[in-house]
């Protein structure tokens, strides 16, 4: 387990007319390596738990083990080493660029880490390369490039402090449809070649479909289930329920298999499910 | 880091307070606060107490509430108090030790800035507490009509206050976002030398500003979609208008007033 | 209702202080014409000239060359600009950046109040306006306190008040979830079935096909137009230009490649399902 929450709770204002319970008790943990995804609707508590995994939060309840170690019973020093390894990309990170340089606001997280400036360059020059950036887009300033090229270096200035979990926060929200192909790929590239864990946080349920090998499903500050994508869509009236979509091509299968198809129903893909559906055709 | 912010707060509610026209509320605070500077002797300041605390009962807002607001300036009144009350150069001498000397006219004079303030301050807020920030606009823009004659753009002063109150609360977000954003990148905002603090609220200050200056971009545009063209041919949802009880606020301001003059002829 | 003939706009942006302005194209020639109680949604990637397009739509924007009329009237005559700007309302992208007033029902006053509305009158609009969204409830709130979907239905509300022939909603759902994203949809589509233009911007496939109509954009042009049917079915051009189509297209198009026996102009899963039972002889 590189992260786990025990009976996370979260009280907004606490004590006042405005007191919220954003986190009720979550437990939950991320296997080393995963790729999970968390789902749920606005407001349902994501952004709320996320923001515990990297201590912007404090629990008012529960506890967050990251690596092992409890991460809000260290000291601020062992706090900021094990913050490090979570690195958090809040929605729209082109929001945060500030510096004059593409190469100098990616640089940003590296140096706070106090690492030396070789090792600086060497990281802003591989997460350039990770979010697909050309070399020449280091030294223009992070304010002249397009919409989908801010988002890209916003996401690099996390990546090159090359956190042991990687959480995104709705990374692909405003992007067209092949912007947003484009940075998904790249996220499960990089998962892919640096074996990082990756916490995938979206409403867009077809993405994490296609993408997680872990979902866990929010609502109400609570974990309403977990585990593997074709465990959680078996649940489709449930997530319905709470307000969130089946992928199409597991509603579509689900039917074909209630009017007596021989289909499997752990297939989120069209291009998987074409393939089935054709040898089904054949028989 | 959190950031609590009382400016333009309102408590709801429909006492007659609240109801009263803005215009009235706000022309009567004014009249009000200067009418505390006129009163001279503590028989004024009583009435100015009576009235100002009837209102309060009235409005049904939470004296605790009203307290906050005179705790916020409570350094600018005991800094007046001791002011007056050390340096005030009075002819009765009523201590005097080394270098320290305290005089009657003094310590008066002191009471007398005390009392003033904690009116002033209490009454300004009751009228904040009970009147919206979009209420007090418009009466704002009402009451400074005649300076358009002399070419104060009043209309933009009413229309800017609106947006600004608008977007208090959105920036106010904003600025924790960004806060946040930036410390799971390893800023520090909280320790240091204060030149060290200063120059790292750059990574928060630059995108705060680029957003905000996008943001306006975006308002402005918006704003033309809808046709705003300043106040040329412009009417108001809301016509404020007088009636039965801003009638009897002004008979009662008024008798208040005589009742100030006859305790300063007395 | 609206008439585009040639349509060309240039602008001219410094990056740098000390580098050369560089002329952008952002409409290169754009040809159109849409009927009053359309419903068209325009696609295409960033900068392939929607958002141009539709500022134009509300005489935001002047053609540099070309005409566009609205109602016959040129937008590129000064005169013209506060009728065009009446009859066609705009709804942004951020919820946030078009809302004026702190109040609810102040915002969807503004408008009206621009325009110069008798008082009484102004008031039954907002009223009407908001119960229209289904935001009646909230005339009291302060905007800060609503959702994204509940905020895009407050700045509808504020443009209906106007009494438009048509509201342009510029990438309008972009920054909403999916439950913001139907409340959003549900009143578009009602406002078009009460008569009222709709252009769509969007960047959501799956939006497209409650449209009548479908202009697909790229450099400054419409590349294509048609109904969803026609133009989905032509998924290997969309792909080229950048764009998606919505699932059950994408999975027709894999079946009908692989020899299964199904039309490629699905847009639901409820048409797939009809095809494949069929072919699947269930």
């Amino acid at each position: 387990m590189i992260l786990a929450a025990e009976n996370l709770t979260h009280i907004y204002q606490r004590g006042t007319v405005f007191e919220k319970k954003a986190l009720d008790g979550i437990t939950m943990s991320v296997p080393k390596g995963a790729f999970a995804g968390v789902i749920g609707h606005t407001g349902s508590g994501k952004s709320t738990l996320i923001q515990h995994f990297n201590a912007l939060l404090e629990p008012t309840s529960g506890k967050v083990w990251l690596d092992g170690e409890d991460l809000f019973a260290a000291d601020k020093k062992k706090r900021k080493r094990l913050r490090e390894k979570v690195g958090l990309v809040f929605q729209y990170p082109e929001h945060q660029l500030f510096e004059t340089t593409v190469q100098k606001d990616i640089a940003f997280g590296p140096q706070n880490m106090g690492l030396s400036s070789d090792e600086v360059s060497r990281r802003v020059a591989e997460a350039l390369e990770w979010v697909g950036l050309p070399k020449e887009a280091a030294q223009l300033s992070p304010f002249e490039l397009s919409g989908g090229q801010k988002r890209r270096a916003a996401i690099a200035g996390v990546l090159a402090m090359k956190p042991e979990v990687l959480i995104l926060d709705e990374p692909t929200a405003g992007l067209d449809p092949r912007g947003k192909n484009e940075i998904l790929g790249q996220i499960k590239k990089m998962h892919e070649s640096a074996g990082n864990t990756v916490i995938l946080v979206s409403h867009g349920m077809d993405d994490v479909a296609r993408l997680a090998d872990i979902i866990f499903v929010m609502n109400n500050g609570r974990i309403e289930f977990s585990g593997s994508p074709a465990e959680v869509f078996r649940e489709a009236d449930k997530l319905a329920k709470i307000g969130l979509a089946v992928p199409q091509v597991y509603l579509l299968l689900r039917e074909l298999i209630k009017r007596g198809a021989d289909l499997p129903q752990n297939i989120f893909t069209a291009e998987a499910a074409a393939q089935a559906i054709k040898k089904l055709y054949e028989h | 880091m959190n950031i609590k912010l009382t400016i333009g707060q309102f408590y709801p509610g429909d006492s007659v307070i609240h109801a009263l026209d803005a215009r009235v509320k706000l022309a009567g605070t004014f009249f009000f606060i200067v009418s505390l500077f006129y009163a001279d002797n503590f028989y004024g300041y009583l009435a100015a107490f009576i009235l100002l605390s009837a209102v309060i009962v009235l409005s049904g807002v939470p004296p605790r509430l009203l307290l906050r607001g005179i705790r916020s300036i409570l350094f600018i009144i005991v800094f007046a108090a001791v002011f007056n009350i050390f340096f005030n150069p009075g002819e009765t001498v009523l201590l005097e030790w080394q270098f320290i000397r305290i005089s009657y006219e003094g310590a008066i004079t002191a009471a007398r800035m005390v009392i003033r303030l904690a009116l002033l301050i209490t009454a300004s807020s009751v009228m904040t507490l009970t009147t919206s920030p979009i209420q007090l606009t418009d009466a704002l823009e009402y009451l400074l009509k005649p300076l358009k004659k002399i070419k104060v753009p009043t209309h933009e002063i009413a229309m800017m206050m609106t947006i600004a109150l608008r977007f208090i609360p959105t920036l106010l977000e904003e600025t924790d976002k960004i806060i946040k954003a930036q410390t799971a990148r390893g800023a520090d905002f909280v320790t240091g030398s204060i030149m060290k603090r200063a120059k790292n609220l750059i990574p928060l200050l630059v995108p705060l500003f680029v957003s905000a200056f996008r943001r306006a971009d975006e308002l402005a545009v918006a704003m033309d979609a809808r046709c705003y063209r300043g106040d040329t041919g412009r009417t108001k949802m809301k016509v404020m208008k007088l009636r039965g009880r801003d009638a009897a606020a002004i008979i009662i301001l008024a008798a208040y007033s005589v009742l100030l003059w006859l305790t300063k002829m007395a | 209702m609206f008439k585009a003939e040639q349509i060309y706009f240039e602008y001219t942006q410094t990056a740098e202080e000390d580098s050369a302005p560089a002329n952008y194209v952002a409409l290169n020639g754009v040809d159109a014409e849409i009927q009053k109680g359309e419903f068209v949604a325009v696609v295409g990637r960033n900068g392939s000239g929607k958002s141009t397009f539709a500022k134009h739509l509300n005489a935001l924007l002047s053609p540099t060359s070309g005409t566009l009329w609205v109602n016959g009237a040129a937008t590129s005559k000064e005169e013209n600009i506060w009728q065009v700007r009446k009859s066609t309302g705009m709804v942004f992208q951020n919820p946030d950046n078009q809302i004026i007033a702190s109040v609810v029902e102040e915002d969807v006053a503004f408008g009206p109040e621009n325009l110069g509305v008798e008082p009484g009158e102004i008031r039954r609009r907002v009223d009407g306006s908001l119960a229209a969204v289904r935001m009646a409830d909230f005339a009291k709130a302060a905007p800060h306190i609503l959702s994204g979907g509940q905020k895009q239905r407050v700045a509808i509300a504020g443009v209906l008040a106007m009494r438009p022939d048509c509201i342009v909603f510029d990438e309008a759902t972009a920054m909403l979830d999916p439950l913001g994203r139907s409340e959003v949809l549900e009143t578009v589509a009602a406002l078009n079935g009460e008569g009222i233009t709709i252009i769509l911007i969007t960047h959501f496939m799956e939006e497209v096909v409650i449209a009548n109509r479908v202009f697909v954009m790229n450099e400054g042009v419409i590349e294509m137009d048609g109904s969803p049917r026609e133009i989905f079915g032509q998924s290997k051009k969309l792909r080229e230009l950048g764009l998606d189509v919505p699932h059950m297209t994408a999975l027709a198009h894999e079946l009908a490649d692989l020899g299964v026996p199904v039309s490629r102009g699905v847009l639901t899963v409820g048409e797939m399902l009809f095809e494949l039972t069929a072919a699947l002889k269930l």
